[in-house]
């Protein structure tokens, strides 16, 4: 860990979110302090092992254990104030708050004599065992994850429950040697009716364990990965600022990063926190495909130049992290969504890739027809800006322009929209419905280009800002209320992404207008479908925007149709292998991810799979082909189903 | 060494939308600028030789105003050294073009000139060979491999006849080769490379103003006739079935008046010029000019 990267870490977020790290920092302070240089535990420890060190005086520990409690309230307030942060708190957060606030509040209240001097105190005690045994327990689970990848706890509910009872037991059992049968101790106190009297220097240890298990914790803190104890929790206070999935910008003529003096303090701060608990691994697409990428490996490697130095003697990080790694990344966000501490490996993918393809001239040369596609005619299909209203076929759309420019709802056409001639039955349906429903929309026509998510997702960052800029400069030309696209990378980019360039839109996700098309009865889906129907939820709509329940809603709305959820759905979906630019790029290491997710889909015997993204659709089809099931099994669009049922 | 890549901006049109009002031409959206690609395809080419010899010096050659400015940049940043232009903003034919490109190429010297196959706008495919003539240097066509002898003195290039036949050539140096896709690489600059291009200026060929722009060739459209109306007349029942059935493929029963030449390629160009004497598309006047 390079001190210097630490300090300013640390010194940047003081000057940016002052309150929280600061409270954060005390907190964490007081939570070593306090328990080892109390007076009353140096006395205790004098009494029973005969040696101590100096103690700090009464009034700052009491000050500061004052101040560790106001903390604790301050998290408390926070979690119950700020919304966002609300949205993502569960139980389990208030019980670790609870479990790291209660040794404090009760030693105080024991301290001071307020009422019942015993009772705080055995109180004081227990909730002190039961914390450093959480501590101990999550320690356990650690090394035994890491000696076994595969072990995994949250499935093997058994196992965790039976290290928590062989754990809470040693604690009983060592209290009721220690202390002798208290009637604060009910299980020791029955437990001592069947332990014979144990020897005194037996006695002696175990009087002194809650010392010993302090200490350990103490050696392992500041070493190895209990490092993060500081680093993740000051990244979990920053996380919901950020936008899943959302790339920053890059300011002009840098490109990316290859050595780790580049990185921003945010990455630096996110290699420091990884613990490599594997949860990313196992839930990486790019991983169970048996591709070389393993996304905690990246923040690893990164880190492990950290360690090395100040970032200026180091060599470049594409001598540690290969090519194959860096372009098996779907982006599809699975392993930000699974991090317990919300680090980010695919913004460092993104800018390897950056470096890569902006600055080493290496970006796959399977893609590059594509790029200059994007750069000559501004779509992915190279087919040309004159081409794009061709799927509309007869004349019911509107195009605006200059004498026709104000519409309520502006449809995002997108390059899949209008040249993949599988989508563009699905803009057609999309059309329909619009219609039969009487919302007033229009089309950009031949002024729309690529959105560029595909050229940002491959580091191809001049020409998104070229292509966005273009499109941010034809948007604002017309009035309308808000942007609907079918596409959730376009989605994406437009909403989260265009913000930086200047291009502030009300976006919305046909699927949301749909339900709530569906809600306001205007229009009703009239013919039922018998079927029974499986989801898959697109990473960039469902993960990365959180929109689940439209698909949901609409799929129940129709007569008929029975919904048998996959076991990766909706933030938790299965990435179909053609996001950040893998639709154009060679799969030629491991399975193909859309195989296996349409293995799943075949194995869960349901006769159609609903998606609402055209990388999705295109990838399923493909996938759900190749595994040739005996059933036949129907991938179509949201949009179809709906516009097919209201006739 | 120094090779010049003669580029040509181009304006493809890829799709035919209809007519623009306005201008009663293609509508614009139907249009993009770029550079031709076989002179893309000839850049990739010397480049290809400057990835083994760094010391090559590369030099763009335009005639005419700069149009797609962004994309003469990207050229420069791949790896292209300089950019000359010729002003002249007269429109010009592959004649004329390439007096204006040999005067300017006598007073660079360089050893190699490579040019596209021909350009997809217009696609005569002259200039090249006009400018071999010009300047009095060998000249192969549609080239897809080079390679350069170790002395420089000498380069071998390896050709496409059709049908997957290969030609391969030794011509000594310096030469004009025009050159076919093959070689089309993607090829994409770095964000250095292209902020360095960015300041590029462009350089001028000054003293070509006493070239004579007097036309030296004059260049007749002559549109094909159009196709004869096929009957769908009932075929003669006279005739025997081989008969009847050809009358229904070809449509008449005209016999087409095509003549084949064969021979020598001298004895084929004799035998054209008769035949466009013949019917009138050359006056004597003309062929003693050309002479």
């Amino acid at each position: 860990m390079s001190l210097k990267y630490s300090l300013k870490s640390i010194l940047h977020w003081t000057i940016k979110r002052p309150v929280m790290t600061v409270a954060t920092l005390i907190f964490h302070a007081g939570f070593i302090v306090i328990p080892f240089f109390l007076n009353a535990h140096v006395i205790l420890l004098k009494t029973t092992w005969g040696f101590g060190w100096p103690s700090l005086p009464e009034s700052v520990t009491d000050a500061l254990t004052l101040l560790v409690i106001i903390c604790c309230f301050i998290f408390l307030i926070r979690r119950l104030v700020l919304r966002n942060i609300n949205d993502l708190t569960g139980a389990s957060n208030y019980w670790l708050l609870l479990l790291a606030a209660a040794p404090f509040i009760t030693g105080f209240l024991a301290h001071h004599h307020t009422d019942n001097y015993h009772f705080w105190l055995v109180f004081h005690i227990l909730s002190g065992e039961i914390l450093l045994v959480t501590l101990l327990l999550s320690i356990g689970l650690f090394i035994l994850r890491y000696l076994n990848k595969k072990f995994n706890y949250e499935k093997i509910i058994f196992h965790r429950f039976l290290i928590a009872g062989l754990m809470g037991l040693c604690l009983v059992i060592t209290g009721f040697y220690a202390k002798g049968p208290e009637w604060a101790w009910p299980v020791g106190s029955m437990a001592s009716l069947i332990l014979p009297r144990s020897s005194p220097g037996l006695q002696f240890i175990l009087n002194a364990h809650f010392f010993l298990v302090l200490a350990g914790a103490a050696v392992l803190m500041p070493s190895g990965f209990l490092r993060h104890v500081s680093a993740s929790t000051i990244n979990i206070v920053y996380w919901p600022k950020r936008q899943m999935g959302k790339l920053g910008t890059i300011a002009k003529g840098k490109t990316g990063f290859n050595t780790i003096a580049s990185l921003s303090w945010k990455q630096l701060l996110d290699a420091e926190a990884c613990v490599s608990c594997g949860k990313c691994i196992e839930n990486c697409p790019a991983v169970i495909a048996g591709k070389p990428l393993y996304p905690e490996k990246i923040l690893q490697k990164i880190f492990g130049q950290i360690k090395q130095g100040n970032g200026k003697n180091t060599e470049g990080l594409n001598t540690i992290i290969s090519n194959d790694e860096i372009w098996s990344c779907t982006t599809c966000m699975a392993c930000v969504h699974h991090c317990p501490v919300y680090t980010d490996p695919v913004d460092k993918i993104i800018d390897l890739r950056r470096h890569q393809t902006m600055c080493e001239n290496a970006l796959p040369k399977e893609v590059r027809p594509m790029i200059r596609n994007l750069e000559l005619f501004g779509d992915t299909h190279g087919k040309g800006p004159a081409h794009r209203t061709d799927w509309i076929q007869d004349n019911e759309v509107a195009v605006l322009s200059r004498d026709h420019f104000q519409t309520d709802v502006l449809l995002w056409v997108g390059c899949s929209g209008a040249f993949n001639p599988r989508y563009t039955t699905v803009y057609r349906s999309m059309v329909r419905i619009l219609i039969h429903a009487g919302v007033e929309f229009a089309v950009l026509g031949k002024k729309e280009r690529c959105c560029g998510d595909q050229a940002r997702r491959l580091g191809q960052e001049t020409v998104f800002n070229s292509l966005a800029k273009n499109n941010i400069h034809e948007i604002k030309k017309y009035t309308f209320k808000k942007i609907v696209t079918l596409c959730p990378h376009c989605f994406h980019s437009l909403k989260h992404e265009y913000p930086d360039l200047g291009g502030q839109f009300d976006v919305m996700h046909a699927s949301e207008l749909v339900q709530s098309l569906i809600k306001e009865n205007k229009i009703t889906p009239r013919y039922p479908r018998k079927s029974l129907l499986t989801i898959h939820d697109p990473c960039y709509l469902g993960r990365v925007n959180k929109i689940v329940e439209p698909i949901r809603k609409i799929s129940r709305a129709i007569d008929g149709i029975e919904i048998k959820e996959l076991e990766h759905r909706r933030e938790n979906g299965f990435c179909c292998g053609a996001g950040g630019g893998q639709m154009w790029l060679h799969d030629s290491i491991g399975r193909h991810i859309n195989h296996i997710r349409a293995e799943q889909i075949v194995d869960s015997g349901a006769d159609m799979v609903v998606t609402a993204c055209p990388y999705c659709l295109t990838m399923l089809d493909d996938g759900i082909n190749a595994a040739e099931p005996k059933k036949p099994v129907e991938a179509v669009d949201i949009i179809e189903m709906v516009a097919s049922s209201i006739g | 060494m120094k090779i010049i890549v003669c580029i040509k901006q181009i304006c493809q049109t890829y799709a035919q939308t209809g007519v623009d009002a306005e201008t009663h031409y293609l509508a614009p959206e139907d249009q993009i600028f770029r550079i031709n690609p076989y002179d893309e395809a000839a850049l990739e080419i010397a480049l290809t030789l400057k990835d083994k010899h760094p010391d090559i010096e590369i030099i763009l050659l335009i005639l005419g105003p700069v149009i797609v400015e962004d994309e003469l940049k990207r050229c420069l940043a791949l790896g292209a050294d300089y950019l000359y232009q010729i002003e002249q903003s007269a429109s010009l034919g592959s004649q004329d073009k390439a007096k204006f490109l040999a005067r300017a190429l006598e007073t660079l010297a360089p050893d190699l000139v490579l040019c596209g196959k021909e350009s997809m706008d217009r696609q005569n495919g002259q200039v090249a060979c006009f400018l071999a003539e010009f300047l009095n240097q060998p000249f192969v066509s549609a080239i897809e491999t080079l390679n350069m002898s170790n002395d420089n003195k000498t380069a071998v290039v390896q050709r496409s006849c059709g049908r997957g036949a290969r030609q391969i050539l030794q011509s000594c140096l310096p030469a004009v080769f025009s050159v076919d896709m093959g070689a089309y690489g993607f090829r994409m600059p770095t964000l250095k490379a292209q902020a360095r291009a960015d300041i590029q200026p462009v350089h001028h060929v000054t003293g070509l103003s006493d070239a004579s722009t007097g036309k030296s060739m004059v260049t007749s459209y002559i549109s094909p006739p159009c196709p004869r109306t096929k009957r769908t007349l009932a075929p003669d029942s006279d005739l025997a079935s081989f008969d009847r059935i050809k009358l229904l493929l070809t449509g008449s029963r005209m016999k087409k008046k095509t003549q084949i030449l064969d021979g020598s390629p001298e004895f084929q160009v004799t035998g054209m010029i008769s035949f466009l004497k013949e019917h009138g598309f050359l006056t004597p006047a003309q062929t003693q000019k050309s002479k």
